[in-house]
């Protein structure tokens, strides 16, 4: 079976190449536009992974951490942060909020994916 | 800087409002760096000469016609400077804070509109991006799926290619070739031992065909045998006659010794007709065996040599195509890496878009606050137009259709003065389709094409 990823970015284009780059290597991937949908969708989906934008409208991704890990069923789902955003501090922000991993747009596909093997146990 | 309607409304003295006005005009031109809009006062320094003159004038006619005593003049006089000076001084206060007033409710008016139109327009741009890459990326997702598809087939291609299955079995090409050459080579060793018995048969024949004659020699003397049996038997038979009585037994001897020489010439005959049929047949074999025997191998070993060639350079070309196959398996590869390479070049738009709205956003910010500022003039200042022309100026520079919808959209709703507004659009419109001849609509009933043009989409043939 495989593994369940979400997607979570309030850019379209975005979650189009995010979905694209995981369908190709075989994951199942769901999306959501925001850090509001995106905790629900993390509950109602129990994705085994979870790559989230940090400035998003309604929620931001920051708080959609925090909100994830109060879930007993995601305290050890590996989260990673896909953001344009650099700052350290904002970096050290989502490392204690419980963020996995910090990935700075633009992307690379392969490095994404390999970042994922790494944090996501066969 | 805060104010409001109250405050306003207690601003009781013409000092007071110039000073407040000042500053309200400070603070917009400050932050909008309008200075160019701000009227200057011109021609205000004629006034004073041409007022003493007419001043000297009246006076002067004053003295002639009425004879009043100077120093009445003089006082008349003063009391008419003086009356001027605080007129001027009034009116020139007043009438400069209301300009200002004016001109600063009209720009107010003007850029709480025209900062939401950039607004919209910023994230227009944004948006409108923002679909073309996913566009963009939705056909590098079907080049991805295609790609995928051929490396695919081409894997496929070579398992194919590397295997031949005879019967449900599965050979190896190689092993294949390898097999079909020792066949060849068994055939035409086969036709060799073949040829080279032929010979020992058709030698064999021929030691038949003569001890066929040594045996049609020895039929021979067995039919002169007969003969000269019966012919003894014939004598016999006349001497026997001659005996008489006592000859009678050797009579019946004589006659079945002749009848046994007859038998034997009989057999004879048959064994000689079969020996006959024996030797043509013995030469028909043998005329056939010296035909196979005679038959040249040359042209057959060719073939072989030639059906060896063909399989090796089939062989050769598999290997060829092979490699050709997996160079385009490497460039399957390497499409599939230049997609991922263009995936993250195209999130420029990503940051693109982020980098527009951190403009479209503030100016919206400014739009309302601008409108903070236009809710603090009076009802008669908030009815004024917008600055129409830098309006229209702005719309000019618009090229496209979405782009002039949208600014005209935000001027519709100005209902004050429509007309205006509306010649406003129109110029702009008026400015823009003089730009964009090649647009293929047609306002009336489509024209039969001149001169070839054509009309498909985004092309015109003229």
């Amino acid at each position: 079976m495989s593994k369940k990823i979400l997607t979570v970015d309030d850019s379209a284009s975005i979650r189009q190449m995010v979905t694209f780059t995981l369908k190709q290597a075989g994951y199942d991937v769901v999306e959501a536009e925001d850090g509001v949908e995106g905790l629900a969708k993390a509950k109602s989906e129990t994705p085994h992974l979870i790559i989230t934008d940090l400035n998003m409208p309604n929620m931001n991704g920051i708080d959609m951490i925090k909100s994830v890990r109060q879930e007993s069923s995601h305290k050890f789902t590996p989260i990673l942060m896909l953001t344009t955003e650099s700052d350290d501090s904002k970096k050290s922000e989502g490392k204690q909020a419980g963020a996995t991993g910090w990935i700075v747009k633009p992307f690379n596909p392969e490095q994404l994916l390999k970042v994922i093997a790494k944090v996501l146990p066969a | 800087m805060n104010i409001n309607s109250k405050e306003l409304k207690d601003w009781g003295t013409i000092p007071m409002l110039s000073n407040k006005l000042k500053n309200l005009k400070d603070f917009i031109i400050s932050k909008f760096n309008i200075h160019s809009f701000v009227p200057e006062e011109k021609g205000e320094h004629l006034l004073w000469p041409l007022r003493i003159i007419i001043i000297l004038v009246m006076c002067l006619t004053l003295k002639y016609t009425l004879t009043l005593p100077l120093s009445a003049l003089l006082v008349i006089i003063s009391f008419i400077i003086a009356l001027l000076l605080v007129n001027d001084f009034l009116l020139i206060k007043y009438s400069s804070s209301e300009k200002q007033l004016a001109r600063v409710s009209t720009l107010t008016q003007t850029h709480r509109k025209s900062t939401r139109i950039l607004s919209d327009q910023t994230n227009n741009v944004a948006n409108e991006m923002e679909t073309a890459i996913q566009g963009i990326i939705g056909q590098f997702m079907t080049i991805a799926g295609q790609t995928a598809s051929q490396s695919g087939t081409i894997l496929n291609t070579v398992k194919a290619a590397e295997t031949v299955t005879v019967e449900n079995e599965n050979f190896k090409t190689e092993e294949f070739v390898q097999s079909i050459e020792g066949m060849l080579n068994e055939i035409i060793q086969m036709l060799v031992w073949i040829s080279d018995s032929m010979i020992e048969v058709a030698d064999d024949i021929d030691l038949l065909k003569k001890k066929g004659k040594a045996i049609d020699d020895a039929i021979g003397e067995i039919d002169f045998i007969s003969k000269q049996t019966e012919l003894l038997a014939l004598n016999a038979a006349i001497e026997a006659a001659r005996a008489g009585e006592h000859g009678r037994g050797f009579m019946v001897v004589a006659d079945e010794v002749r009848k046994l020489a007859h038998t034997s010439s009989n057999f004879n005959e048959r064994i000689q007709i079969e020996l006959t049929g024996i030797n043509e047949g013995l030469s028909r074999s043998h005329e056939k065996i010296a035909e196979v025997v005679n038959k040249d191998l040359t042209p057959l070993l060719l073939s072989k040599n030639k059906i060896q060639m063909f399989i090796n350079n089939l062989f050769l070309q598999k290997e060829t195509i092979l490699e050709l196959l997996e160079s385009a398996a490497t460039e399957s590869q390497n499409t599939s890496q230049n997609i991922f390479n263009i995936v993250q070049e195209l999130q420029f738009q990503d940051r693109l878009k982020q980098q527009l709205e951190h403009i479209a956003d503030p100016l919206v910010e400014i739009a309302t606050e601008m409108d903070v500022i236009f809710e603090h003039f009076d009802k008669r200042h908030q009815k004024m137009t917008p600055d129409l022309e830098f309006l229209k100026e702005v719309g000019s520079r618009y090229t496209m259709q979405t782009e002039r919808d949208l600014h005209a959209n935000h001027l519709s709703e100005f209902k004050e003065k429509p007309e205006e507004i509306s010649n406003a659009v129109a110029a702009v419109n008026n400015t823009i389709s003089k730009d964009e001849d090649d647009d293929c609509l047609f306002d009336s009933p489509p024209q039969p094409p001149k001169n070839k043009k054509t009309c498909d989409d985004n092309i015109e043939l003229f």
